[in-house]
Parts: structure tokens; C-alpha cells; sequence
């Protein structure tokens, strides 16, 4: 046993070394994304590439005052000063007007996305004749300047498409002055930045976050009090991340505190508390050192899920403690029940874990294995140590350790003789259910797992409606092709099917790349008709008949040189400025593999734009926030669908031991009822379930199991209840103190993870105690071990 | 105002079409086709030729509201034949002014402090005459003219006043080579206290020339009347 215990140390300090130098945590997207389909997988990417994108990385500050000199001086002076952090500012929108003087001379390869059937109508006699008398139009109107000078060369105002389209590149309403944009009114200014790490890299945006927030105090101070605000997703994710961990210590440090004074009230000797604590320090170290192992690295979530998980191991010391003091482990029966109900217990919880391994979810199966193996550690440490742990002296319970002893087995001995109360607390348990159960209503949105800070928000919709670019969550996503040219072309192709779906008032609008560039093969195709069937003699006989200087205009240059423009390449637009209006365009997939989105705004029938696009399989229309739910909504099905098959092992698994009905009963059905009955009273109070109930659940069944065992290995292994009647009852009261006070969290997600587990291991022992005095009453005369 | 908020799309296409300099034409021709509409606010009698550009601009501070019609000659160098525009300028003082062409295409400008409002066949539009340097002090020195503001409008251009009979002409050369690039002349004739005409000479050398009728300074608009009368081509003045 010496040899095995120095083993284990050793194991456990080799661990400990590879988790130190090696841990890696992550909070990836796709930790909640299914495997395996192929439409989902490409989906993931491409949420995944979204959450990773300049889109999402995006900052937009508005600094706002009482003119525009005291605006720009700040602004000029926040500017230099976000220079030295972490991100990189990005000129803005306002670079269209510069970009649409560079783009003159390519007018002829952008006239139509379809040429071959709209140039003949657009360019023929009499279509050149109604533009002629449109420029015509256009000189004597106040806008005439405007076109004045351009009209030389582009008598048919062609440009003009271009500038509309490129327009919508970026709508908004800034403009530019001195460098900065400006709002109409001149008394607010926006700066765009976007930061270096992603919205959801939680230590690095928090730390540039806190970095913003001082600076913008000081500068406003130095410039006559301007009011600077910002809009950005992740300022979103580090608020909700704050008020999460401030809610976390305000919770934890309560149950630690809680929990430490049950264990003090009960065992009186608090050297106990590092043989409770050293089963689960092994077991959270080992979980995150075979997931290291197994994966390269631990998401966040699993760290946070599994560590739940792994508090289940907290019965095991307990259990033990209560066995070698109180009973004094001297009787061999009574010993090797107690051994076999903390085999038993943890072998069918890591047997239910084991089962996610192969639900197709990354983060189910990261969670199984960091539960599975932290489990297993817990176990093996505290049947190795835990009796190390008890000297001889401690044979001698103290008085207060006996007395609460027995107080909890007169309970329980109380319930084995009142028949009602099994019948009253089962009674109102299937009311319960049967009332509630069918109310219950599914939460899959994330976004109402965070809370959203109202200040954080109106200041959100303040800059945004100053910014005027936002459009809704709906995009499209080319994927699947492989050169730049590929996925351009695909885009001519889209953008047709979107404008046919904004005439259908399917859609109500759309920004795409597809309003800055064209595929090269489009542009050659309008070149191409210009040539052969638009002779420059035709536009100057138009300009004639239209009473125009014909000589003073030379619409295809000098020698035709307008005419001999190669197709305009992304490559050709390489000043940074205008890279800035291209890159947020392409996603990052997997590697080598890019992606092309449209922001879509105003979806009125997502139905039929989805019909619409069919004919391109290599669009994914997709609403982000909605796919989000979905993804949440599949998980949460997928990890109950799990649930249910670890329970069939888990009863396998019973079965198997008692082979016989009643121990099998007090052991699998509380906390089955348990989960049931939690649900249907959150549904009762009209708590909707989402995600974090499900994973909640997971622990009640995990220690609901566990508390049916330790009773029916008790009461077939001894004459006496005191001592598992207080194990069990203390695993649940420092589970409910535990995690059951994340109830009182003001975050929605805490919150569930502590109203499931609060409940559901409450009910869950109450169940376990009925159901084992109700049933095991005679259990030792059914000799059923 | 925020009814007039153009599109995004539109403004974009407006600002971005031309370089900056013939934006900037275009809100002189715009602001300065008013200018002779103030032509009642002289009518003092005096026969004789104004002694100096003080006294010829003096009165224009003390409008209060008119209503004039004009013709408009636009001469520019692509066009074979000049372009007539009719149409009429409301002033409300301080600030406010709008000019409509009702012919033969439908269009208007308003001009109020540090705003310039567009109205044509693509929408109304807002241009910030306040960012554009050289353009900004054509908006100023329309404000110069109707505050009788001869020290302003004098660092900016040079001022010559010729008369003959009774037949007065300012002619206004922009110092800055700046403003010069926008306007190379304006030219501003009367007859004893009335401005008949506006001549614009434009950078590129294309004119116009707006010829005013008899004034009716006694008109009182509200600022929704004024709307109305900038954004509806059928609204009358």
C-alpha cells in the first residue's frame, strides 16, 4: 500500500509538471459545434472563422463635444494614444470617395453585372440618347458642377454606377475632415479600430479593455469634458466575463465559508479539510493533464463544467472519514460495503461521463474525459490517503460527530417507520412532474445566458446609430472555392440573386465586396461588348444630336486607351487603406480554405431566400445569432440524448450488482426523479431551461446516484444509518452550499447551473432516503448482496 | 431637417463624383445666383451712382423677407447652346434662403447657417459647406454681402465698383488663388439701388448669368413654409 501511495504521488507531481508547462486554455466556438455533417461542419467553420474576423474585432469610438475643433483636437489626440495599444486603426468608411477616383478609369468594366443582356438596351441608340439628355440634365441642375469635370471623359456618366454601387460598400453618414470622420452636424467624430486578438480571447480583451476605459477619462478631461463612447462585441463579452467572476467570488467566497463551517460543526478536527481537499485537487489536476494529453489544450467551459463534475468526488472523503471514525472500520462487512459503494459510485458516474465521449461534441467530450479521469483520481486518491489521514486517536469520535450521526440516523429510521411520508413525498413529486414537465419551454439563445449591461448597451446603440453601418446578423458565406477569381465570380453570381431578392422585397438590401470589385471574367465580358459594339462615333453623334460641343469630349481617351484597361485585381488595390475595405470581406477558414460573406440587412422572408440561393450550394445563408441558438439547441438535445444512454448503462451496471429490484430502485430511480422533478418545478415558476440546466443535471444524476448507493451498500452492509445517513447528508449540504448558491447569481447562466443542482441534489437525497427506508426495510433478511 | 436626411448612397455619389474643386463651383453657382435678390432692399430713390461699395451694400443687412424670380443663362463650353433655368429665391432673414429652378428641370438649394441643402431628381442631400475650405468663404461672403459686411468681403476679394448713368457694377476678384480655382470672377450690376444681374465666372471658365425681376419684399415665411417651398416642386412661393 506504502509503494502504491509513493506512486501515486509520483504519477500525480509528473502531472502537475506537464500541466504547468503545457496548459493551454481556450474558448473556441467550436467546442459547441457538432461534428461529423457536412453543412454543420461548414457552418462551424464559418462561425468560427466570424468570431476570429476584423468584423467581430471591430471597435468603433465616438468622441462627441460641443464643436467640431474641441471634437477633432480629442480626437487627434485619443488617436495617437490608441496608437500604443494593442490594435490598429483602421481609416474608416470615408475611403470609398478616394477609392471611387481611383477606380475612373476602370468605368467600362463595371457598367453591368449582367452586359450581354443590359448593354444592348442600357448602350443602343436610343438608351445613349436618354443618357445624353440625362448629363444634360444633370449641368443644369445645382448638382451640374458636380459632373462638370468628369463629363469630358465620361459623357454617358458611367462612373456614376460605380459610385453608387461602391457607396454601399459602407453606408454611413460620416465624412472625412483633417484625417478624422466627422458626423454631419461636425460635433461628433468616430475613430475605427480593430483589436489584435479576437472578441472572445477573454485576458487579452479584458486587458485592453481596462486600458481603454482609463484612457478615455483622460482624455475627455483634457479636452473640455467630451464624452467618449465605444461600441464593440467584445467590450460585451469582458463585461458580461467581469460581472460573471465578480458574481463567482461573491458566490464562492459564501460557500467556502459555508461549506468549511458544516465541516467544522460536523467533524469538530478540521485537519480533516486536506484529505477532503486532496482527493479533489488530484482529480482537477489529472482532468486537466489527460485533456492536455488528449487534446493539446482545455476550453475554458471544461474547466468550468468539469470542475462541477468533479465536486461529486467530494463524497468519497467524506463517506470515508465518516466510515473509519464513526464506525471505526473494524467491522469487515460494514468496511467492504462502504468500499463497494465508492467503486460503485464513482464506476457509474464515469460510466455516464464516458458515454458523451461519443455524442460527436467536442466539448461533451472533453467534459467526459476531464470528468471521467478527475473521477477515477478522486476515488484512487482518497482510498489511498484518506486512511492515512485518521490516526488511532481518532477512533474516539467527538461527542458533536456522534450526536449529528444520530440525529441523522433517527431521521432516517423516522422515515423507514412513517409509510405516508414515502407516499406523500412521492405523491407530490409526480404532481409535480405531471404539472410541470409538459410546461417546460427550452432557452437555446446564448445571448440571454450573459447579462447585458443597459449603460454598456445604450452606449452601444448611441455610437452604432452615429457609425449608421450596422447591418442585422444575416449573412451569406461563399465557401468552397479555391483561387481569389473562384470566389469573386461566385459573387457576381450572388449579388444577381440577391438584387432579383430585394425587387421580390424578400430582402431589403446588401453589402457585399461584389460593390467595390468584380470577377475579372465579368469585367471583360463588359469591356468586351463596349468594343465591339459601342463605337466612340456613336456616343459623339448622340452628343451632337443633344446639341453638345462634340469635340470638347473624349469618352474612350486618347487613341481608346479607356478601352485598353486590364481587368482591376484586388492585388492592384494594395495602398492599406483600401486593403482595410477589402480583408473584412474574406474569412479565415481552415487553412488555406477562404471564405466571402455579404451582410445581408432586412431579411423579410428568410424562407424564400434561402429557396432563392439554392441553386449556388456554395452559399450558406445563415443567421448568426440564430445559428448560434441552433448549435446550442443541438448540443443541449445531444447531451440529454447522452444523458439517457448513460443512464440505460448506469442501470446495466446496477442491475448487474444488486439483481434485485429494490436496491436497484433506491439506487437509479432518485435521481432520475430528482432531474425530473427539478425541471418541472423551474418550469412551474416559468424559469425557462436552457444549456446550463442540462449541464446541471448531469451532476444531480451523477451524485443522485451516488446517494442511492451509499444507502443500499449501508443498510446491506450494517445494522446502524447514522454514519451514511450524515455522509449522504452532508455531500448534498455541501453540494447545494457549493454550487446551489449560484442561484442567487445575477448571471442568468450561474444561475441555472445553481438552480438544477441546488434542487435536484436537495430532492435528490430526500429520494434516496425515502425510496432506501421505504424499500430496503427488510434488505438484510433478502440477503439480495 | 431630419426629413431631408439623404441617402447614404446618394450622398456619397454627390461627393465622391468630382474632385473637391468642382464641388466647390458648384456651391458658388448655387449660393451666389441669389445674391442681386436683394434688390428692393435699395430701392431708396437715389439717382445717382452709389459714392462707394459701402453704400451700394449697406441696405442688404436690413431685409427682413423677399421673394424674387430670376432667369439663369448658364453658359458652359460643352454645350453648343446655353441653358436657361427660371425659377425663384426666397430670403428669410437671418439665414435662410432657398432657390428653386421650376424649369426646366425641377431642382432647388437651400442655404442656412454652416448648412447646404440639394434637392434634383436623385433626392435631397446635405453638403457641409463648413469643411470645404474656399467653399465655406463663398457661403461667408453671401452672408458679408447681406450684412453689408465690406471689411469681410474685402479680405477676401478684391472689390471694383464701376458706374456709369446711374448704372453701378461690382466686380469681385478672389485674392486666394484658393478661391480663384473655384471662381475666377463675380460680377454684380444695378441700376441706381436695384441688382439687375449676377454674372459667375467659374474655374473652368463656364459662366452664368442671372437675370432678377422685380422683388416682393414683403413676404414673411415660416421655416415650414420654407420647407415646403425647397422640397416640393409644386409648392408655391
Amino acid at each position: 500500500m506504502k509503494l502504491l501511495r509513493l506512486a501515486s504521488l509520483a504519477v500525480l507531481l509528473l502531472i502537475a509538471a506537464l500541466v504547468v508547462r503545457s496548459l493551454r486554455v481556450t474558448t473556441d466556438l467550436s467546442y459547441f459545434l457538432p461534428e461529423g455533417n457536412a453543412t454543420s461542419q461548414a457552418e462551424s467553420e464559418i462561425l468560427r472563422a466570424l468570431s476570429q474576423s476584423e468584423l467581430s474585432r471591430r471597435i468603433a469610438i465616438a468622441v462627441s463635444g460641443k464643436d467640431e475643433n474641441q471634437v477633432l483636437e480629442a480626437t487627434k489626440a485619443l488617436k495617437i494614444a490608441l496608437g500604443k495599444l494593442p490594435l490598429r486603426l483602421s481609416s474608416g468608411p470615408a475611403e470609398v470617395q478616394e477609392l471611387a477616383a481611383e477606380l475612373f478609369s476602370h468605368r467600362y468594366q463595371f457598367i453591368s453585372d449582367q452586359p450581354e443582356q443590359e448593354l444592348p438596351v442600357l448602350l443602343g441608340r436610343d438608351g445613349l440618347r436618354a443618357l445624353i439628355d440625362r448629363l444634360k440634365e444633370t449641368l443644369g441642375s445645382p448638382a451640374g458642377s458636380l459632373v462638370r469635370e468628369v463629363a469630358v471623359k465620361d459623357p454617358l456618366l458611367l462612373s456614376s454606377r460605380m459610385l453608387e454601387r461602391l457607396s454601399k460598400l459602407n453606408a454611413t453618414s460620416l465624412t472625412s475632415k483633417e484625417g478624422v470622420l466627422v458626423s454631419e452636424d461636425g460635433n461628433a467624430a468616430v475613430l475605427f479600430a480593430v483589436s489584435r486578438e479576437g472578441a472572445f480571447e477573454g485576458p487579452a480583451q479584458a486587458q485592453l479593455w481596462s486600458q481603454l476605459d482609463a484612457l478615455f477619462p483622460r482624455i475627455s478631461a483634457r479636452y473640455g469634458n467630451v464624452t467618449i463612447e465605444a461600441s464593440a462585441l467584445a467590450r460585451h463579452a469582458v463585461s458580461a466575463e467581469r460581472s460573471m467572476r465578480a458574481d463567482m467570488l461573491r458566490v464562492s467566497t459564501i460557500s467556502t465559508v459555508a461549506v468549511l463551517m458544516l465541516l467544522w460543526i460536523v467533524f469538530v478536527r478540521l485537519r480533516y479539510l486536506p484529505l477532503l481537499l486532496l482527493p479533489l485537487g488530484a482529480g482537477f489536476l489529472v482532468g486537466t493533464g489527460v485533456c492536455l494529453l488528449a487534446f493539446g489544450t482545455v476550453h475554458a467551459m471544461t474547466f468550468a463544467f468539469g470542475s462541477a463534475l468533479i465536486g461529486v468526488a467530494t463524497d468519497y472523503p467524506v463517506h470515508l472519514v465518516n466510515h473509519l471514525v464513526l464506525e471505526r472500520g473494524d467491522a469487515a462487512g460494514s468496511r467492504r460495503h462502504s468500499y463497494i459503494a465508492l467503486v460503485l459510485g464513482a464506476f457509474t458516474t464515469v460510466l455516464g461521463l464516458l458515454c458523451l465521449v461519443w455524442g460527436g461534441l467536442p466539448g461533451l467530450r472533453e467534459i467526459a474525459v476531464f470528468g471521467a479521469s478527475g473521477v477515477s483520481t478522486a476515488l484512487v486518491v482518497s482510498l489511498l490517503w484518506v486512511p492515512v489521514g485518521i490516526e488511532p486517536g481518532d477512533r474516539v469520535p467527538p461527542l458533536r460527530h456522534l450526536k449529528i450521526a444520530e440525529i441523522c440516523g433517527n431521521a432516517f429510521n423516522w422515515l423507514r417507520s412513517h409509510r405516508f411520508a414515502h407516499w406523500l413525498v412521492l405523491l407530490v413529486a409526480c404532481v409535480v412532474c405531471a404539472l410541470g414537465l409538459p410546461q417546460v419551454k427550452w432557452q437555446d439563445d446564448p445571448r440571454k445566458l450573459t447579462t447585458l449591461d443597459p449603460t454598456l448597451a445604450l452606449e452601444d446603440s448611441r455610437v452604432q446609430k452615429l457609425v449608421a453601418g450596422e447591418e442585422g446578423a444575416e449573412l451569406v458565406v461563399l465557401t468552397g472555392l479555391g483561387s481569389e477569381q473562384q470566389l469573386l465570380k461566385a459573387n457576381d453570381k450572388l449579388a444577381l440573386v440577391l438584387e432579383r431578392a430585394v425587387q421580390d422585397k424578400i430582402l431589403g438590401g446588401y453589402s457585399s465586396l461584389h460593390h467595390l470589385i468584380w470577377s475579372e471574367e465579368l469585367q471583360a465580358r463588359n469591356l468586351d461588348w463596349i468594343r465591339a459594339e459601342l463605337p466612340e462615333g456613336a456616343i459623339k453623334r448622340a452628343l451632337e444630336q443633344a446639341e453638345f460641343a462634340s469635340d470638347a469630349f473624349a469618352p474612350f481617351g486618347e487613341n481608346g486607351s479607356a478601352l485598353r484597361v486590364s481587368p482591376l485585381r484586388l492585388a492592384d488595390l494594395s495602398r492599406r487603406s483600401y486593403q482595410e475595405l477589402i480583408t473584412p470581406w474574406f474569412l479565415s477558414l481552415a487553412p488555406g480554405k477562404r471564405g466571402l460573406l455579404t451582410r445581408l440587412r432586412g431579411v423579410k422572408d428568410p424562407v424564400a431566400l434561402q429557396r432563392a440561393l439554392a441553386e449556388m450550394p456554395e452559399a450558406h445563408y445563415m443567421n448568426v445569432s440564430q445559428y448560434q441558438a441552433q448549435a446550442y439547441a443541438r448540443f443541449r438535445e445531444r447531451l440529454l440524448l447522452l444523458l439517457a444512454g448513460g443512464l440505460i448503462l448506469v442501470a446495466l451496471t446496477l442491475l448487474l450488482r444488486y439483481r434485485a429490484w429494490r436496491p436497484f430502485i433506491c439506487s437509479l430511480v432518485p435521481p432520475v426523479l430528482a432531474g425530473l422533478t427539478a425541471s418541472a418545478l423551474l418550469a412551474l415558476v416559468h424559469q425557462p431551461l436552457s444549456l446550463m440546466h442540462v449541464m446541471g443535471l448531469l451532476l444531480v444524476l451523477g451524485m443522485g446516484a451516488d446517494y442511492g448507493i451509499f444507502f443500499v451498500e449501508s443498510l446491506l452492509g450494517q445494522a446502524t444509518v447514522g454514519a451514511p445517513s450524515l455522509s449522504v447528508a452532508m455531500a448534498c449540504g455541501s453540494t447545494v452550499l457549493s454550487f446551489g448558491l449560484l442561484a442567487l447569481s445575477e448571471t442568468p447562466a450561474l444561475r441555472a447551473v445553481g438552480q438544477m443542482i441546488g434542487l435536484g441534489t436537495l430532492l435528490g437525497l430526500v429520494f434516496a432516503a425515502v425510496l432506501s427506508a421505504w424499500l430496503l426495510k427488510d434488505t438484510r433478511r433478502e440477503q439480495v448482496a | 431637417m431630419g426629413k431631408h436626411s439623404n441617402s447614404s448612397a446618394a450622398r456619397a455619389t454627390a461627393l465622391s463624383a468630382v474632385p473637391l474643386l468642382t464641388r466647390r463651383q458648384c456651391l458658388a453657382a448655387a449660393l451666389l445666383g441669389p445674391l442681386g435678390a436683394t434688390s428692393q432692399a435699395l430701392a431708396a430713390g437715389e439717382p445717382n451712382c452709389p459714392a462707394s461699395v459701402r453704400e451700394v451694400l449697406q441696405p442688404f443687412s436690413k431685409l427682413v423677407g423677399l421673394r424674387v424670380d430670376f432667369v439663369e443663362e448658364k453658359r458652359i463650353l460643352l454645350l453648343k447652346k446655353p441653358l436657361v433655368n427660371r425659377g425663384s429665391v426666397v430670403f428669410m432673414a437671418p439665414g435662410n434662403l432657398v432657390r428653386r429652378i421650376d424649369s426646366p428641370t425641377p431642382s432647388a438649394v437651400w442655404i442656412r447657417p454652416g448648412q447646404f441643402w440639394v434637392r434634383d431628381k436623385s433626392g435631397e442631400r446635405k453638403l457641409e459647406v463648413a469643411r470645404w475650405g474656399p467653399a465655406n468663404i463663398l457661403v461667408n461672403s453671401f452672408l458679408y454681402v447681406l450684412r453689408g459686411d465690406v471689411d469681410a468681403l474685402n479680405k477676401h476679394y478684391r472689390i471694383a465698383l464701376t458706374c456709369l448713368g446711374g448704372a453701378w457694377k461690382l466686380e469681385l476678384t478672389p485674392r486666394a488663388s484658393e478661391l480663384a480655382k473655384i471662381v475666377r470672377s463675380l460680377r454684380i450690376t444695378g441700376q441706381q439701388a436695384a441688382p439687375e444681374t449676377l454674372e459667375l465666372v467659374d474655374g473652368s471658365g463656364d459662366t452664368s448669368l442671372t437675370r432678377f425681376g422685380k422683388a416682393n419684399d414683403q413676404v414673411r415665411y415660416t421655416e415650414a413654409q420654407l420647407k415646403r417651398f425647397f422640397s416640393s416642386p409644386a409648392a408655391k412661393p
